[in-house]
């Protein structure tokens, strides 16, 4: 019966992975113009990049994965389950990575920017090159963290229809009534795969550390 | 050696490799830096001392526009900035901070690039050097500051007399014509401070213009030719460095002297 459940249930660690990496990936890139934003000289622009942070994290993401499968098609944008679920979370993820990176440029010494302006590198470099390889190490466990977050929210997907881990329980649980297997089941997938990001960036950060001692 | 006035009445034409005129700053009605007046020749020595805030570091770091003077002019190696509270244009800006090389109290090396990365990024993005030459620089001036085995290693590795000295070749890597140290040895130990003293000593010696804010009081008599004391924002004194600390005139200067003499 397990190796039954396990092998369907399984069908769905694809699209768990799928639309968490995606996700995390297009956050992550959104996240960047975020932090951005929100150190623009430009106050408008300030404004904008913070309400934008600030609104898309005080929103629950179930709201917003409805928001996005059931509301948009009201403006004529049909959207399969699998890219509602994306937008949304990516939407929710660039508010939190755009956090996390903030933080991570917050960590360096204001004596590094000092040395690379009195080096005479221009701004492009000194952010390329000094401030966020920096401050990207600095953020890595956080961001891995994060990481894991979104992997237990993407089950939420599955309340649209996107056939991830928790939705081919529900299935599962409904045909075999075996509810407390199934999502036990489920739940040790979410562990297995939890555990795995875990130790890959903890083996990445100890390299870092152990190389350059960041704090 | 150095062009030497006193501090009664400010020079009116000044020359030399640096000229600094009525360089002043103020932070609305808080006035941390004002009227400083300063002219040193090629390959001079001056050593800034005083009580802590008295605007030594905010005046060194005005010269490379860490910080943004309000008043002033500043001409160093033929870059001249017009004090206005804003940074000037790119192109002055990017000028003065060429001619000028800066060693931090707290090393500020770059600790996710080895030594060698240290030396050479700033040497390609600023001079456009190519990787060889800035190598072959890095590996010169590695052995100049006696650290020819540390290339590879990151700046956790090292000791802070060592990244001191790797910030002082960092610096030189661009060929600074004026060299500003900012309590360089303060945040090390006595002994260790000796070796990076010993580096700016034979610095010294080869003839690099240096503008040294301290509280080494044997290096501020024993290498540089002239002394300048500060106190509250303003210059109190300046004069050849045995003269001053054998025979300061202002009053304060006494006061200073006594304090950190006595020890």
């Amino acid at each position: 019966m397990i190796t039954q459940l396990l092998s369907s249930i399984a069908q769905g660690v694809g699209l768990t992975l799928y639309v968490t990496a995606a996700s995390l990936i297009i956050g992550g890139v959104i996240g960047l113009v975020l932090v951005g934003a929100a150190r623009s000289p430009i106050a408008i622009i300030r404004s904008i990049a913070t309400l934008y942070i600030n609104i898309v994290r005080v929103i629950p993401p179930i709201t917003w994965l409805f928001l996005i499968y059931f509301g948009l098609p009201q403006f004529a944008l049909r959207l399969t389950t699998i890219q509602a679920a994306i937008i949304g979370f990516s939407i929710i993820a660039s508010a939190f990575m755009a956090e996390i990176y903030r933080s991570g440029l917050l960590s360096i010494p204001d004596g590094q920017r000092e040395a690379a302006h009195a080096l005479g590198l221009s701004t492009v470099t000194t952010v390329g090159h000094i401030i966020t390889p920096q401050a990207f190490r600095v953020a890595l466990p956080a961001i891995a963290t994060y990481g894991i977050g979104l992997l237990k929210d993407s089950a939420l997907a599955s309340t649209i229809g996107v056939r991830e881990i928790t939705y081919y329980a529900q299935q599962c649980a409904k045909q075999t009534h075996e509810g407390l297997l199934s999502f036990v089941v489920a739940g040790l997938l979410y562990i297995v795969i939890s555990l795995a990001v875990a130790l890959v960036s903890r083996r990445v950060d100890l390299t870092l550390r152990r190389k350059i001692g960041v704090a | 050696m150095g062009l030497s006035f006193g501090t009664k009445a400010p020079p009116t034409a000044l020359s030399g490799e640096v000229v600094v005129t009525g360089l002043g700053k103020s932070y609305g009605a808080a006035r941390v830096l004002s009227d400083v007046n300063l002219a040193m020749n090629e390959g001079e020595v001056v050593s800034i001392i005083g009580p802590s805030g008295a605007g030594k570091s905010t005046f060194l770091r005005c010269l490379n526009y860490l910080e943004v003077p309000t008043e002033g002019k500043i001409s160093i190696g033929g870059a001249h900035v017009v004090a206005g509270g804003k940074l000037p244009d790119k192109a002055s800006l990017d000028h003065l901070r060429r001619v000028t090389g800066m060693v931090f109290q707290s090393f500020n090396l770059f600790p996710h690039l080895t030594v060698m990365e240290n030396i050479t990024l700033p040497q390609r993005k600023v001079l456009g050097s190519s990787k060889e030459q800035a190598q072959a620089v890095a590996e010169r001036l590695l052995k100049r500051v006696g650290l020819p085995d540390k290339a590879k290693a990151y700046p956790a590795r090292l000791s802070g007399g060592q990244q001191q000295r790797i910030a002082i070749a960092r610096a030189l890597a661009l060929s600074p014509k004026v060299m500003l140290f900012d309590e360089p040895t303060s945040a090390l130990d006595p002994e260790i401070g000796l070796e990076v003293l010993a580096v700016m000593r034979d610095l010294a010696d080869e003839g690099m213009t240096m503008l040294v804010v301290t509280h080494e009081m044997h290096f501020a008599r024993d290498v540089s030719d002239r002394i300048m004391v500060m106190g509250n924002g303003g210059v109190l004194e300046i004069g050849p460095s045995e003269q001053v600390m054998s025979q300061p005139q202002n009053e304060r200067t006494r006061q200073f002297l006594k304090a950190v003499l006595d020890r």
